[in-house]
């Protein structure tokens, strides 16, 4: 199962994943604190208030919902700092299926997910 | 050069969504993934369980366990409330700046929430090893397996 860490807030100095979890990361960035476009929906720019975005993520493969937490209790968060753990959901397994989609599909239901 | 586009909408709005609407916007997303992938443009793209499904830790969760990097305290829920969640992150390789933008605006999902579009920088310390002790954690409640 795979899981997404968010990291929010401050990074801890220097920000060095420990190699226990090395192995289990298939993606790991940094982001940088602005952004550079906000593409607004239907409501006018900065209408809705929005949590600053992450400082940085990881994608992980974890075994379950533990073994991912285990796992991100190790990223270098500084205090003050919140690491979000969201399990990534895949619609289609084995088609493309586009982010949206999968959010799309995520967020209507679990009942999409035994289909 | 790599970008993020962060995809927030209301997750209810995007349950109230009529089916054939879903289906369509699911139709569209994969087309547009295949495409940016055939082109090279796109590094990743991840849909995010619901904000529900979110677990958040914390190492200033109590007070006394401020300024102890050992110690991580676990809690249901995302970091933060908000109108519109972090629903996708799509991860786009562009020439520049201006094709970054113009495939962020290209995204179908936008047609429901908000894009975000960040210039990343690759986690390059990755895989040094930590000298610090593991850290312990303490959990205030852990989810079922």
């Amino acid at each position: 199962m795979r899981y997404l860490c968010l990291i929010y807030g401050p990074l801890a100095e220097p920000c060095v994943l420990p190699p226990c979890g090395v192995r289990h990361i298939e993606l790991a960035y940094q982001v940088c604190n602005d952004p550079v476009m906000h593409i607004g929906g239907s409501t006018a720019e900065d209408a809705v208030p929005r949590p600053a975005g992450p400082s940085g993520m990881l994608l992980i493969e974890a075994r379950d919902l533990n073994d991912a937490i285990r796992i991100a209790s190790r990223v270098p968060f500084a205090d003050g700092g919140v690491v979000e753990v969201r399990p990534v959901r895949a619609l289609q397994p084995g088609a493309a299926a586009g982010a949206a989609a999968s959010a799309a599909a995520g967020a209507a239901g679990q009942d999409e997910e035994n289909a | 050069m790599q970008y993020i586009c962060l995809i927030y909408l209301d997750e209810r709005r995007l349950a109230a969504l009529p089916d054939s609407e879903l289906r369509a916007l699911q139709a569209q997303s994969a087309r547009c993934e295949a495409d940016w992938r055939a082109e090279g443009l796109l590094v990743a793209a991840e849909a995010l369980g619901s904000v529900e499904l979110a677990t958040t830790l914390c190492n200033e969760w109590r007070n006394e366990w401020r300024n102890d990097p050992q110690r991580v305290s676990v809690r249901h829920g995302p970091g933060a409330c908000t109108p519109e969640q972090l629903a996708g992150i799509v991860i786009i390789d562009a020439q520049d700046l201006d094709a970054a933008l113009r495939l962020a605006a290209a995204l179908p999902v936008r047609q429901l929430g908000s894009v975000e579009v960040r210039p990343l920088l690759p986690a390059s310390r990755l895989g040094v090893p930590c000298p610090a002790a593991e850290l312990s954690m303490t959990q205030d409640s852990v989810a079922p397996r």
